[in-house]
Parts: structure tokens; C-alpha cells; sequence
């Protein structure tokens, strides 16, 4: 029954691992902003959906794929905003404010969705989603064509934002400040750079890019928005961050991992229907790989200020 | 004290909380009223918007509510663990004066739920869809079952002689018997207008993830398959989404076959307006809206009676769409789909409902 | 209380016991710590039901209908309250649990699963007499959780695996392995249509209780909440989990081995989970059917954080969540209101119970207005009234993007409206806070609103929106707060430089 040429099939492989990687490590760049800077953020799960939802109403009301995209980087930001203010602002607990955040995002979305698309659980179909770029020398090259051929910006951002993540994590004064607050707050707070200023931006740029993950979901590579289309995938891009030890390149690569463990076991109940009775299994076998990889290979090591409310009282 | 102060202040919080609670309980100022609604609906968990079971089901309530006049209600439950409260709740009927004429229930995983409630309600009328329950203990129930692998033979034999390629596909939302029942249907009739057809069946894993949805389908596309039957409720709905993308850059036609509701709009460009063309061969009807329909007409006529209504190709409660709109099949797939169609009904041969290949 | 009763109680062990807890429970809850706890918690569900309100309004709903409802459901069907509320005590007191030791069990979802398919295992294919097969079940179910949150546990103390990770993998692991387990593939499908084990005996069963749904199981829940109340508050282990929880580093040093510590608590975390499924298969479902869990690990850190991972706070917690599900239903049915009302009211608890500050800074702010009022009446009641505004500001702004929305067409002309009421909705609540806090430059934001209104009243004309006339009038009051602001301003100034003088 296989009729595609293995090289078809590893470039669709290729193809869905980044498809599944992008709104995973969109996410996860932003879970490492805040976490770096020092607030937990589980939240990313609400930020998405919120992201998700405001992109394809956007799109659906205004026709313009690309205001919907900045709606929902706004609004994924707003959300995280929320997160920074009773977390930075009022001190509260991060897992609590976060939880609080996943439960607004989800319950909020569907409702709203009724009121935009007057129906339930699914938004009608948006016709201009965010077109793909077609890059016509590579299409036609085996293996990377099928991923790389057609692209949507929003895949080509992620490489992007990786890079750029990195350059201002580790080359900007910016965030050193944002390293600073959440490995050691007071230091920081003692060369006159406010604590609480610098993790409030890390934390809104958390949401920002949730947004655009979310979005990516609605109406990048999907068409509309449904009712937890997110589908668990914010609680994954917070694995992929923790496994990518808080690192961009970490986290782009745990990503890509995730999404090409999903692509291989699409592609083995497609090309291997013998193993269909055990696909269970095969979609098992990413998370185990993680268990074991954290549990055999090293450690986690998160930042060290991070979930303590920074109180500039403290400060001998 | 000031402590005293606060104590009495949360016993008198207390005492008033309890208070109000007890007088909405005893004094309900709201009702009960005369009960404007005929029927009451609890959907399947997925609830609305799935665009073909808990849809079709609603299609078919506003259908009946508009010829016979009536209104109703539904509940969209969050879990399984809600069903009996909002069964009950209706059975009740603790805010209206009179009962509901018909309680349905839509899904199977409500059987358990509805037997309990059936039970304690011998004269109240219900419906359950997609489920049997035994008439003999509760003869107010009336179940409602579908032959699902009949249907679904019918679309794999348009599958099987449109299919360029010799090559098919089948998305399910699960792997689970209910979803084999389709597959079974599917490939059979397949085979049996195209022997020796290839085929490839997998499944989302989950009801909701449209990108799961159109990823298989990108690989199965990919992979050569032409025509995709998609079960999968809304991660269906990303099965749609892969073939309009990748016919714009194939050389042959992709197409999807929709399930349960009639979707072939949703191949279009705009499935709001749909105009052709479409890459929606056909959808197989499941046609819960007619049962749903049929059941209340039953009601309201007074000619309702406990037990099972099964729903077949003979009696109209499975078909294939036909959208000469957007879509014209050749004759002669038309003519040998209606000769399986006819063969079916009149028992000459049967469909399997289980996975027969290994 | 006599003496006489005080010295019998004096007599018997288990009496003086509960006279001690009874009487510790009484300072417990006049201690001021307590007293504050709950009033800040009181203070968040009635702000979460104030912003709902907001919410319902927006999405076209009534909200006083609804939540008259949800009272009347929550009231009228306790049992069905207490029903939803027994599996969540026991998920949340393990992620409790976890959380004492300082560790944040994600997968408690997992270790539910795995609890629930071991008891039903133990409960449909080995016969045992009453009594005995209920608790084997529950023991079996509480041991696989264990076990599957002991794993993570192992982990995270000895490798350094992030325990956030390993758990939800696991839990993912634990979904699709019991999923196999009962599909037509796995050796314990009952042959139906759907992916399932067969009933468990009878004998294995959780007897009801009272009502049609709650089961047994709730006794068993709350035992185990004066189980890890105990265990934590009066142990040895209970005190070494807190102290690894409160700084791993410094128990070392004090001579506590943590890593077993972990260990353990991630051990007992799972059971617990594990126990919590079990239950719920043995009162409610009857076998065990694939994807069978709402989200009950998941809805368990909500539980755990509501009730500040304290056991008794958990059970609170739980009742209030169960109180939620049960009027929601109602709510639902009656009303109309989209079940996921629910999950954002839950939200936005849990949101403003992170925060107790908010809600100090609210009182605090409204006592020095209404302090400084006696004094000085004028600047206060600017304040207050403005603040007031702010508030309304926000309303009519978010009501006017409802208005928006169900116009006929799409205009760029409505979409630029629209994006003034956001704005406009954001400064009201800037307002809010300015004013309340008693900014010295507050004014300036009114002025800006009063700009706003009035560039939304003329795109509003532009557009033929329906809200012109409303934008006008309000941005002739908050001109006319702004200058009574800066009038009042002004005197003040030169009242100070003639007392001066």
C-alpha cells in the first residue's frame, strides 16, 4: 500500500513538524521571557486561545488577515498584561494568577465566539487567511521543497524569533535587565533599573507571542476559530520551554522535536496501517522519550528568582 | 471587641446566605410557569457546531419546531457526569408547570444517564439517539439507531469509481468501534465498485483538532490518495481546509466526502456563499435530523411509541448528498451507486460494520 | 462548656482529641491571619461576580436572571453539589500536597486515569465479597496513582527532571495507554461500540448515599482531607515536606533528606489522584470508558490554589467549584447562559484570589476617600465621582462595541469606532485607578476621555452609528468633571497661598 516515494513522505513529515512546531515555540520563546524574567507564566494555554479567537474575529470583521494578527498579538498581550499586574503589580502567586488566566481564556473565547459568529463551538470558515509564501526554486527540491516551498510567513517568524530572542536575551542591555530580575532582582534593583518595570514587559511579551501562536492556529494554518482549539498545546509549548532549558535554541529545537514526533506518527498510520491497532503506542512514545531524556540526560535548572514576588522592602 | 464584631458580622452572613438560599427554594419567585417548550434536547458533549451530529440533530428540531409549531430547549453538557442533572432537570421540570411532551438525548455515552432517569419517570416520554436501550424495561424510551456502515458503503462506491488514482483515505476522529462501523462501510463499498482499491484509514485521536485534521490529510494526499472520507467531527473540518490547499498545486482532482449533514458546501471558497467549484464529492448523510424530526412528528401526533426506530437506506435515514449545484457526478456513478443502494435495501448484499481486513 | 464535661472529656483520649481539635479550629477561625483569609476570599468571588456581570452583558445575556439561577441550582441540589465536589477534594488535596513540598503536580490527570483503570481492572475481573472489594479497589487504584506520580517523583529528586514536565507527559502516556487498554486492540474491551471495560461486579460498587447521584465516595474525600491535614500538620514526614517545600536547601542543611521527601510527596500526590479516579468509577460510571475524566486533574490546581493548598481550604474550595458546576447546569437550562460562563466566573476567582493586594488596595484607597470626605468634602467627591465614572466609562464603552457589532455591514468607519471604545473602556479603567488612588495628575485622564468620547460621537455620525448623541453627553460630563477638577485645583492653591499669607 505505500505508493509515495520515501522522500515524499520525509518531506511531509518534515512539512508537519513545522506546522505543529510553530505555535509550540511561538509559545514557548514566550513562556521564556517571563520565566527568564522571573514570573511563572502557565497562563500560555489562555493567552493562546485568546490570541487564536481575536485574529480569526479581526480577520472575520475587517477582511484584513494582517490587523488580525496584530489584534491578537494585542491580545494575547492584554491578557499577559492581567498576568503582570496581579502577579508584578499586586504580588500574587503566579501559578494561581496563571491557572486564573487558562480558565478566563478558554471560558471567555467560546463565549464571545457565540456572539461574534451568532452559532456555537465553531466560528464560520475565514476566506482570507494569512496567505503562504511560495518560494518557486526550492519547491520542487526533494525533501525540503514540501516544507519549505510553501511557507507561511508566520513558520519563517519563528526562525526568526528564535534568532532575534537569543540576540536580545543575551546581547541587548535589555535582557541582561530581564535575566538580572529573574535570576537575582535585587541586584538589579540596586543599579536603579525597577524590578517590577522589566518583568511586566517580559511577561506581556509572553502573551504577545502566545497571541501569535494562537493565531498561527486560526488563521494561519487553520481557517477558523473553534471552541479549546488550542488543544492542550500551551501546556506542551511550556514542556518544550522547560525542556529547551530556557534557552531560544533550546526551546526551537524541543519544539521541532515535538512536531516531528507528531509528524512521524501521522506518518506511521498512514504508510504503516499494519501498526494502526498499536498508534497508541507510537503517539505515546514522544512523551516517554521526554521522561526519560529529562530523567537521563540533565537537569532543569530554572532561574532562581523565579515565582518570588520581588518586594523592593526586602532589600537590606 | 472588634473580634466579637467580625464574628457576628460572618454568622450573620452566613445565616443570610442561608436564608436566601432557603427562600428560593421554598418561595421560588420566578416560577414555576406554564412551560412554553414541547421538547427538551441534551446534546453529546461535544455540543453544537461540530457542523454534523449534535448540528444535524438541532437542524432537525428547528425543522420539526417551525411545521408543527412548537418550541423547545437543550443544554449543551460539559461532561459525561452532567447528563443525568440536565435529563433530570427536565424530567422535573421544577420551573414549569407542565412537562416536557419529549426529552431527547443525543449520543450514546447518555444511556447510562437516561435508563436511571427513565426509571424514575415512567411517564415521561424520551428519545435517545445513537444508542439502544431495551424496550422491554422501559417502554418510554424510544431508541434511535442508524446503519451507519450502509451509508458509508454507498460513498465508498463514489469514491471507488471517481477516484483517479486508485487510491483512498478515511480520517476518523477515533479509533474506536462507532468509527469502524464507517471505516467497514467505506472500504467496502469501495471494493466493491473498484476491487482491489487501496486504502488508508487513520485517525486525529481527538474531535476538535482541525490541525491534527488537516495534517493526516496533507500526508495521506501526499502520499497519493485522491478522495478522503472524513470522520472526525470538527478535526474533519481540517480535512476540508488540506484538500482546498493542495488542489490548487495537484495535478488531479482531491477530493473530501463529508459526514452525517450534507457538507459539501464547505468545499467551496467561501462556504458562506457556496458557489462551485467544490472539492466536497459527496457527503454521507447520516440523517439524525429526519430522526429527530420523525420522532417529535411522532409526539406531537400522538402516535409515539417506545422502542427501537432504526434508520436505514430503506427508510430514508441514510443517503448520500447530491448538490447538483455545486456538483454534478457522472450518470453512470449515479446509476451504480443506486444499484448498491438498491441491492442493500433489498438484502441481496450486506455491508460489514466491523473492520474486516487486518 | 462545665467543668464537669471538661474533666470527663479530660478522662477519654479520643474525647479530649476532639475537644483540642474543636477548640483549635475555634482560635483558627478567630485568628485574624484566618479572618482576613476569608474575607479576602469572599471579597474575590463577589468581584469575579461583578466582572461576569460585565461579561454577560457584553456576550446579551441577563445577567441577574442568571445568577438567581445559579443560586437556585447550587441551593436546590445540594447533593448534586456535593457530587461534583467529591472527586475534585481529592485531586485538589493532591496537587495540594505536591505544592507543599514545592513541587506542582501538572498531571495529576494522569495518575487519575491510571487509578481508575486499576480499580476497575481489580473491580470487574476478581470477585470478592462486600466491603472487601470496594476497599481493595480503592487501595489498588490509590497504589497505580501512586506509583504513577512516584515516577516523576523519583525523577525530579535524583536526576533533577523537571516535575511539571514529567508529570503531564506522563499524563498524556496514562490517557492514551488506558485508551489502548479498552479499545477494540486492548485485552479489555467489552465488545460494544464503544471503547470500554466491561461493568464492575456489584459487589465492587460504592453504595449511594442520598439523592440520585452522591455516592460513598464523599465520605471517603472527606476523610482523606483530616488525613493530610493530619499528615501534614502533624507528622514528622508532614513537617519535613513543608520545610523541603519552604527551601529545599536549608531542610538539607537541618538535616531533612529532601530527596525522599520529594519523592514521597509526589508518591502520595498520585495516590490521591489516583483514588480520586477510582472513586468516581466505582460511584459513578460502573466501568471504565476511555477519555471517562472532565478534566478532573486538570480542575484540581484550581481547587488546590482557590483553597490556598490548605486541606480545609480544598474542601472549600471543592464545595464552591461543585456549587459552580451544579447552579451553572441550572443556569444553563433555565437562562440560557452558555455553560462556559461558568469557567470564566472560576477564572476570574481564581484571578483575584492571587492578588489579596487588589482588594487591599481597594479598601485601603476607599477608606482614606471616605476618611479625608469628613474633613474636606469637595476634592474627595471629585475623586469618588470620578471614580465612579471611570467605571461607567468602561461599561458604556464595552457596551457601545456590543452595539457595534451587530450592525448590518462591516465599515472601516465602525471599525475605527470600535477602536475607540477600546480605548475609551481602557482609560475608564485608568480612571478608576487614578482617582481611587488619589493621583495628583489625574485630571489630564479626563481630559483625554473627554477627547475620546467626542472623536467616537463624530465617527459615530460619520458611520450612522446609533450612539452619537450618548458620545456627546459624555464627553461634555467628563469635560465638565475635568474642569470642576482643575477649578477645584486652582482654589485649593489659592486657599493655600492666602493661608499662607
Amino acid at each position: 500500500m505505500m505508493q509515495g516515494l520515501p522522500l515524499d513522505l520525509i518531506g511531509w513529515v518534515f512539512a508537519v513538524t513545522l506546522q505543529m512546531a510553530t505555535p509550540l515555540v511561538l509559545a514557548g520563546l514566550g513562556g521564556m521571557y517571563s520565566e527568564r524574567g522571573g514570573v511563572v507564566n502557565i497562563g500560555l494555554e489562555g493567552m493562546m486561545l485568546m490570541g487564536a479567537f481575536t485574529a480569526a474575529a479581526v480577520t472575520y470583521y475587517t477582511l484584513n488577515p494582517w490587523l488580525g494578527i496584530l489584534a491578537a498579538v494585542a491580545a494575547g498581550g492584554g491578557l499577559a498584561a492581567v498576568h503582570a499586574i496581579v502577579c508584578v503589580k499586586f504580588k500574587g502567586n503566579h501559578i494561581v494568577s496563571g491557572t486564573g488566566i487558562i480558565l478566563f481564556g478558554a471560558g471567555f473565547t467560546t463565549l464571545m465566539l457565540e456572539v461574534v459568529w451568532h452559532r456555537k463551538g465553531y466560528g464560520e470558515t475565514i476566506t482570507n487567511t494569512i496567505p503562504d509564501i511560495v518560494i518557486e526554486p526550492i519547491q520542487n527540491i526533494p525533501l525540503i521543497g514540501q516544507a519549505f516551498g510553501v511557507i507561511s510567513p508566520i513558520v519563517i517568524f519563528m526562525f526568526v524569533a528564535t534568532i532575534l530572542s537569543w540576540y536580545i536575551l543575551f546581547k541587548t542591555p535589555f535582557g541582561l535587565r530581564l535575566r538580572a530580575a529573574g535570576e537575582d532582582p535585587s541586584t538589579l534593583d540596586s543599579a536603579g533599573v525597577s524590578v517590577e518595570w522589566t518583568r511586566a514587559i517580559g511577561v506581556i511579551i509572553s502573551g504577545c507571542l502566545a497571541g501569535l501562536g494562537g493565531a498561527y492556529l486560526s488563521i494561519g494554518f487553520g481557517s477558523a476559530f473553534g471552541k479549546n482549539m488550542t488543544d492542550g498545546r500551551g501546556f506542551i509549548a511550556l514542556a518544550a520551554m522547560i525542556f529547551g532549558n530556557w534557552s531560544p535554541f533550546g526551546i526551537l529545537i524541543a519544539g521541532l522535536f515535538f512536531g516531528f514526533l507528531d509528524g512521524l506518527n501521522y506518518a506511521i498510520q498512514i504508510y504503516f496501517p499494519a501498526l494502526l491497532p498499536y498508534a497508541n503506542f507510537i503517539a505515546m512514545l514522544p512523551y516517554l522519550l521526554v521522561v526519560v531524556a529529562l530523567g537521563v540526560i540533565r537537569r532543569s535548572i530554572p532561574p532562581k528568582g523565579i515565582a518570588i514576588p520581588y518586594e523592593k522592602e526586602r532589600k537590606a | 471587641m472588634a473580634s466579637k464584631g467580625m464574628i457576628a458580622a460572618i454568622v450573620i452572613v452566613i445565616i443570610g446566605v442561608a436564608g436566601a438560599g432557603a427562600y428560593l427554594i421554598m418561595f421560588n419567585p420566578f416560577g414555576p410557569q406554564p412551560n412554553p417548550y414541547t421538547v427538551a434536547i441534551v446534546f453529546a458533549t461535544g455540543g453544537l457546531g461540530d457542523k454534523s451530529f449534535n448540528d444535524g440533530c438541532y437542524n432537525g428540531a428547528v425543522e420539526a419546531s417551525q411545521e408543527f409549531g412548537i418550541q423547545f430547549t437543550y443544554s449543551e453538557p460539559a461532561a459525561i457526569t452532567d447528563y443525568e442533572g440536565y435529563i433530570r432537570g427536565y424530567a422535573e421540570h421544577t420551573q414549569y408547570i407542565e412537562p416536557f411532551d419529549l426529552i431527547i438525548s443525543v449520543g450514546f455515552d447518555q444511556a447510562d444517564a437516561l435508563m436511571e432517569v427513565a426509571a424514575d419517570f415512567p411517564d415521561q416520554k424520551f428519545a435517545i439517539v445513537d444508542m439502544y436501550i431495551d424496550p422491554t424495561n422501559y417502554s418510554n424510551v424510544a431508541s434511535l439507531l442508524f446503519n451507519e456502515h450502509e451509508g458509508s458503503a454507498l460513498v465508498g462506491a463514489i469514491a471507488g469509481l471517481m477516484t483517479t488514482t486508485d487510491s483512498i483515505g478515511f480520517v476518523g476522529g477515533m479509533d474506536i468501534p462507532l468509527i469502524h462501523k464507517f471505516a467497514a462501510g467505506y472500504v467496502w463499498g469501495a471494493n466493491y465498485t473498484n476491487p482491489g482499491i487501496n486504502y488508508q484509514v487513520a485517525y486525529t485521536g481527538s474531535w476538535v483538532d482541525t490541525a491534527a485534521g488537516k495534517s493526516l490529510a496533507d500526508g495521506m494526499y501526499s502520499a497519493g490518495v485522491d478522495i478522503i472520507f472524513a470522520a472526525a467531527g470538527r478535526s474533519g473540518l481540517g480535512v476540508f481546509d488540506s484538500a482546498k490547499e493542495n488542489n490548487a498545486t495537484s495535478s488531479y482532482p482531491l477530493w473530501v466526502i463529508g459526514v452525517d449533514s450534507p457538507q459539501m458546501y464547505l468545499g467551496c471558497a467561501d462556504p458562506d456563499n457556496p458557489e462551485p467549484p467544490t472539492v466536497g464529492l459527496t457527503s454521507m448523510l447520516k440523517r439524525v435530523d429526519v430522526a429527530v424530526h420523525d420522532i417529535i412528528e411522532d409526539v406531537v401526533e400522538d402516535t409515539f411509541s417506545g422502542g427501537v426506530n432504526l434508520f436505514t437506506l430503506a427508510n430514508g435515514g441514510l443517503d448520500y448528498e447530491i448538490n447538483t449545484d455545486l456538483l454534478t457526478l457522472p450518470t453512470s456513478v449515479i446509476n451504480a451507486v443506486e444499484d448498491l443502494k438498491a441491492a442493500i435495501i433489498a438484502g441481496t448484499v450486506t455491508v460489514p460494520d466491523s473492520i474486516y481486513w487486518s | 462548656m462545665n467543668a464537669s464535661e471538661l474533666s470527663d472529656a479530660q478522662k477519654s483520649g479520643i474525647g479530649q482529641r476532639i475537644e483540642n481539635w474543636i477548640l483549635g479550629l475555634a482560635k483558627k477561625v478567630t485568628d485574624p491571619s484566618y479572618r482576613k483569609q476569608f474575607i479576602w476570599s469572599f471579597a474575590s468571588i463577589v468581584l469575579a461576580l461583578l466582572v461576569s456581570s460585565l461579561i454577560m452583558l457584553i456576550a446579551g445575556y441577563d445577567p441577574g436572571l442568571a445568577y438567581v439561577y445559579l443560586a437556585i441550582g447550587a441551593f436546590s441540589r445540594m447533593d448534586l453539589v456535593l457530587y461534583y465536589a467529591t472527586p475534585l477534594i481529592l485531586t485538589g488535596l493532591s496537587v495540594a500536597l505536591a505544592f507543599k513540598c514545592g513541587l506542582f503536580n501538572i498531571g495529576a490527570e494522569g495518575q487519575l486515569y491510571i487509578g481508575s483503570m486499576a480499580a476497575a481492572l481489580m473491580g470487574y475481573l476478581i470477585a470478592l465479597p462486600i466491603v472487601i472489594h470496594p476497599l481493595a479497589c480503592l487501595a489498588i487504584g490509590a497504589i497505580a496513582g501512586g506509583l504513577w506520580g512516584f515516577v516523576p517523583g523519583l525523577l525530579k529528586a535524583y536526576r533533577g527532571a523537571h516535575e511539571v514536565v514529567t508529570t503531564m507527559m506522563l499524563s498524556y502516556t496514562a490517557i492514551l495507554l488506558t485508551g489502548w487498554l479498552v479499545s477494540s486492540n486492548g485485552p479489555f474491551w467489552d465488545g460494544s461500540m464503544v471503547p470500554r471495560t466491561p461493568p464492575l461486579l456489584d459487589t465492587a460498587l460504592l453504595p449511594p448515599l442520598w439523592g440520585y447521584s452522591l455516592h460513598t465516595g464523599l465520605i471517603l474525600s472527606i476523610i482523606a482531607v483530616f488525613a493530610v491535614d493530619f499528615l501534614i500538620n502533624r507528622t514528622v514526614l508532614g513537617y519535613e515536606m513543608r520545610a523541603v517545600g519552604l527551601n529545599p536547601d536549608a531542610a538539607e542543611y537541618g538535616g531533612i533528606n529532601s530527596k525522599r521527601n520529594i519523592a514521597i510527596a509526589m508518591g502520595l500526590s498520585g495516590g490521591l489522584s489516583g483514588l480520586a479516579g477510582s472513586e468516581e468509577i466505582m460511584g459513578t460510571y460502573g466501568k471504565f470508558v476511555a477519555n471517562w475524566s472532565p478534566g478532573l486533574g486538570w480542575d484540581g490546581i484550581t481547587v488546590a490554589v482557590l483553597g490556598n493548598n490548605s486541606p480545609w481550604g480544598v474542601l472549600a474550595a471543592a464545595i464552591f467549584f461543585g456549587g459552580l458546576r451544579a447552579g451553572g447546569n441550572t443556569m444553563h437550562q433555565v437562562v440560557g447562559v452558555p455553560i462556559e460562563m461558568v469557567s470564566v466566573i472560576q477564572g476570574l476567582v481564581v484571578l483575584f484570589v492571587a492578588a489579596p493586594r487588589i482588594i487591599n488596595w481597594l479598601v485601603d484607597n476607599g477608606n482614606t476617600i471616605f476618611k479625608s470626605m469628613k474633613e474636606d468634602p469637595f476634592e474627595p467627591s471629585i475623586n469618588l465621582v470620578s471614580s465612579i465614572l471611570g467605571l461607567a466609562i468602561l461599561m458604556l464603552g464595552l457596551g457601545m462595541i456590543t452595539s457595534l457589532y451587530s450592525l448590518p455591514s462591516f465599515t472601516w468607519i465602525n471599525a475605527a469606532t470600535a477602536l475607540v471604545y477600546v480605548l475609551v473602556a481602557i482609560l475608564g479603567v485608568m480612571i478608576f485607578i487614578v482617582y481611587w488612588s488619589k493621583r495628583p495628575d489625574a485630571g489630564w485622564f479626563m481630559l483625554l476621555a473627554a477627547v475620546l468620547w467626542t472623536i467616537a460621537g463624530v465617527l459615530e455620525i460619520i458611520g450612522a452609528g446609533m450612539s452619537a448623541l450618548t458620545s456627546f453627553i459624555l464627553a461634555i460630563f467628563t469635560f465638565v468633571l475635568w474642569l470642576a477638577d482643575r477649578l477645584i485645583g486652582r482654589l485649593l492653591v489659592t486657599k493655600k497661598e492666602d493661608d499662607i499669607e
